[in-house]
């Protein structure tokens, strides 16, 4: 007679157990590595893709566009960069027609040409300079140089309509033509009154529509403000993330380029940081402009 | 019953899997875990070639700007001291990337063919003289942008 229902000994159970248990960290060990080794490849992958999705659009912007607005060119008047910034902004592509109407988004009254009347405040939004942002990276917000048409600094360099539409550097401070007066072209008439620059009768009815990139204030985003469709002033427009990840850099230079060159130049840095670890970082120059 | 026939046909109830059942059964296992990592690995290898290759094609649209911003006048007097459309030209150089490798950005440059009037179909044996082709590559790698300049004609 074999008695079938002899249990296990406490010495087999011991030796289970710390044979399990030595089994158990084992293989908790490879899939806790695996486990990391697969957020972190996740992370890097998404992080590539946010970064080329937000270098192209900024590739296109800057290819396309008719202006850089910031960063400025260095003023060798002040002790900060102006040409160095964690921002970018370019006026709107003048080929852009995001509602299919026959007519850019950049034409604000609709009569096929872009940026023909532009008003004393440059983006038609009511603050000096780009609204919302330190135009100058003085550390000043749109800071008001005092009177009422304060909003017509737009350079916010605390002067007001001194940089006219003629290709030169009127005030001396290295930017072209980045703060223009009511008559753009300051051409016959007094620059300070509000000025027909198209002759059709009516003024300031088509403003620079900006496009900016910018790192939000948690420093986990890159966002690209785009101006409204059909708006009816510069405070129309729309903010959304083009890249996130754990930490964002952004910068962007002006680049000097040699007198006779063909286009003017910036560089662009986007640094992506991990969660889990690693930096992306994406860089390249760009020309200004060369896409049209 | 069961146990009376395992009994009658000389099984024992506590027979577990033999020794060569163990060995078959971990080969088995083995075999199967090969591919799996060799397909974690790749993908990982995978991700890592994705990267690099961005960050190339972000230094080779770089130096591609950076050429395109040269005067028409600079860039012919390079290719014509390059001396021919396979050698590179002065604008090549070595680029530091982010990971801190060094790539040896190449840039060719040779006046372009672009009537191919001499029916020859060969895009550098023309006596055009305001097309320049440009290529940038990076040395040892396969990746390359292709342009052109134009020589910008004076104002009537």
């Amino acid at each position: 007679m074999i008695n079938d229902e002899r249990g296990l000994t406490l010495a087999e159970i011991l030796i289970t157990v710390a044979i399990a248990g030595i089994l158990v960290l084992g293989i908790n060990g490879l899939t806790g590595s695996a486990y990391e080794q697969w957020q972190y490849s996740n992370e890097r992958q998404e992080m590539l893709s946010q970064g080329n999705f937000a270098m192209s659009r900024i590739i296109q912007a800057v290819n396309a566009t008719r202006r850089v607005l910031i960063p400025l060119v260095d003023d060798p008047a002040t002790a900060y960069s102006e040409s160095q910034r964690n921002i970018l902004a370019v006026t709107l592509d003048p080929g852009l027609d995001r509602d299919v109407d026959g007519f850019a988004d950049g034409d604000n009254d609709k009569d096929g040409l872009i940026d023909e009347d532009i008003p004393a405040d440059n983006t038609f939004d009511g603050l000096p300079g780009l609204k919302g942002v330190d135009d100058n990276n003085d550390g000043l917000v749109d800071e008001n140089p005092g009177g009422a048409d304060f909003a017509s600094d737009n350079d916010e360099d605390g002067r007001k309509r001194e940089d006219c539409l003629n290709g030169i550097d009127d005030d001396l401070d290295g930017s072209i033509d980045e703060d223009l007066p009511k008559q753009n072209d300051k051409v016959g008439g007094n620059a300070n009154n509000d000025f027909d620059n198209d002759g059709d009768g009516r003024t300031n009815e088509d403003w620079l529509d900006p496009v900016l990139y910018l790192v939000s204030a948690d420093g986990k985003q890159l966002v690209e403000r785009m101006p409204g469709l059909n708006p009816i002033d510069g405070t129309n427009y729309a903010e959304y993330p083009v890249a996130e990840a754990e930490r964002i850099t952004f910068t962007v230079q002006r680049l000097p380029v040699a007198v006779g060159a063909q286009a003017e130049l910036v560089n662009v840095i986007l640094l992506l940081s991990g969660k889990y670890g690693g930096d992306i970082r994406f860089e390249t120059s760009l020309r200004i402009g060369s896409g049209k | 019953m069961i146990n009376q026939n395992r009994h009658k046909h000389g099984l024992s109830k506590s027979a577990g899997f033999t020794y060569v059942e163990m060995l078959v059964a971990i080969a088995i296992l083995a075999v199967c875990l090969v591919p799996a990592l060799e397909a974690l690995r790749n993908s990982m290898a995978l991700l890592g070639i994705r990267e690099t290759m961005s960050i190339d094609n972000y230094a080779l649209l770089s130096k591609t700007e950076e050429v395109l911003t040269e005067n028409f006048t600079d860039l012919d007097a390079a290719a014509s001291a390059a001396g021919s459309p396979s050698t590179p030209t002065s604008y090549s150089d070595v680029f530091t990337t982010s990971d801190a490798r060094q790539l040896p950005r190449n840039v060719y440059i040779w006046p372009m063919d672009g009537d191919n009037a001499d029916l020859d179909a060969n895009m550098f044996t023309g006596t055009d003289t305001n097309i320049l082709y440009i290529k940038v590559t990076i040395e040892g790698t396969a990746l390359l942008h292709e342009t052109i300049a134009i020589k910008e004609q004076a104002p009537p």
